[in-house]
């Protein structure tokens, strides 16, 4: 059983398919995240104007990215 | 290209696309046209359920070529970079609730206009389905041809096919028969 630190330093360099299914798998993470961050701000009466400003990115960006979903799921 | 696809043909060619919109899969390959063509249409579902195919077993026999391609987070490519995605389920829960996680951030039927491109492969047995077709129906390019199109490729959904127990040879055979027969 290879301890974490041995995972890291192997998959972390050498073998491109190996970092690459793990920065698909990391992002993949990270959108449900966000997503869930997102959702939950806004139900809580964030402005889109507040997430995107958290987010470090522009209002449009977020609002085109998560407004058509959080909108249709139910609050507005 | 597509103005001589028949509806039947259009159908697959756009299911193949939603199939891979579910999966998560930034492109269209043939793998998707097959498994469309299994799903639903009438010509070359019947070929294939004579060969013992249905849309259930092709997709089982794509998951583990596809890794977290579909709802499943990639639990063991987490880990090699120090993630556990256990430790990171839980801690979702405690907020969001049991199966936050899994939720995908934009259910795919919302997700409109997101361009996914053909793979080479697949715009290879577009051509080859519209040569089948001049060949052997006039002209007219029907599902039949597609699947015929993606065998005669020898990509990935001829390599879905056998990987199923397909024999390649026999179903373009009688997909051959039955083109020429509906002809």
């Amino acid at each position: 059983m290879a301890s974490a630190s041995d995972l890291l330093t192997s998959a972390a360099s050498e073998n491109p398919d190996d970092g690459l299914r793990a920065v698909v798998a990391l992002r993949q993470l990270l959108e449900r995240l966000e997503h869930l961050h997102v959702q939950r701000a806004r139900e809580q009466g964030w402005s889109w104007q507040d997430i995107a400003r958290a987010l470090g990115v522009s209002r449009q960006a977020v609002h085109q990215k998560h407004g058509s979903s959080i909108r249709l799921s139910g609050r507005r | 290209m597509f103005e001589r696809f028949t509806q039947s043909a259009r159908g697959a060619v756009m299911a193949a696309r939603e199939e891979a919109d579910r999966r998560g899969d930034g492109w269209i390959g043939t793998e998707h046209v097959v498994l469309a063509l299994a799903e639903d249409d009438a010509v070359s579902e019947a070929v294939l359920l004579d060969a013992g195919v249905t849309a259930e077993v092709l997709r089982a026999a794509m998951v583990p070529g596809a890794p977290g391609a579909r709802g499943d987070l990639d639990a063991d490519a987490l880990r090699t970079i120090g993630i556990d995605l256990q430790d990171v389920r839980r801690a979702v829960e405690r907020t969001f609730g049991e199966g936050a996680l899994d939720e995908l951030p934009v259910p795919p039927a919302r997700r409109r206009s997101r361009h996914i491109p053909f793979t080479t492969g697949a715009k290879k047995a577009l051509e080859l389905a519209v040569r089948q077709a001049a060949t052997l129906s006039g002209g007219s390019i029907g599902s039949e041809h597609l699947l015929l199109g993606v065998l005669d490729e020898g990509g990935a959904g001829a390599h879905l096919l056998t990987s199923v127990g397909v024999d390649p040879q026999q179903l373009r055979a009688t997909t051959v028969d039955k083109a020429r027969r509906s002809a």
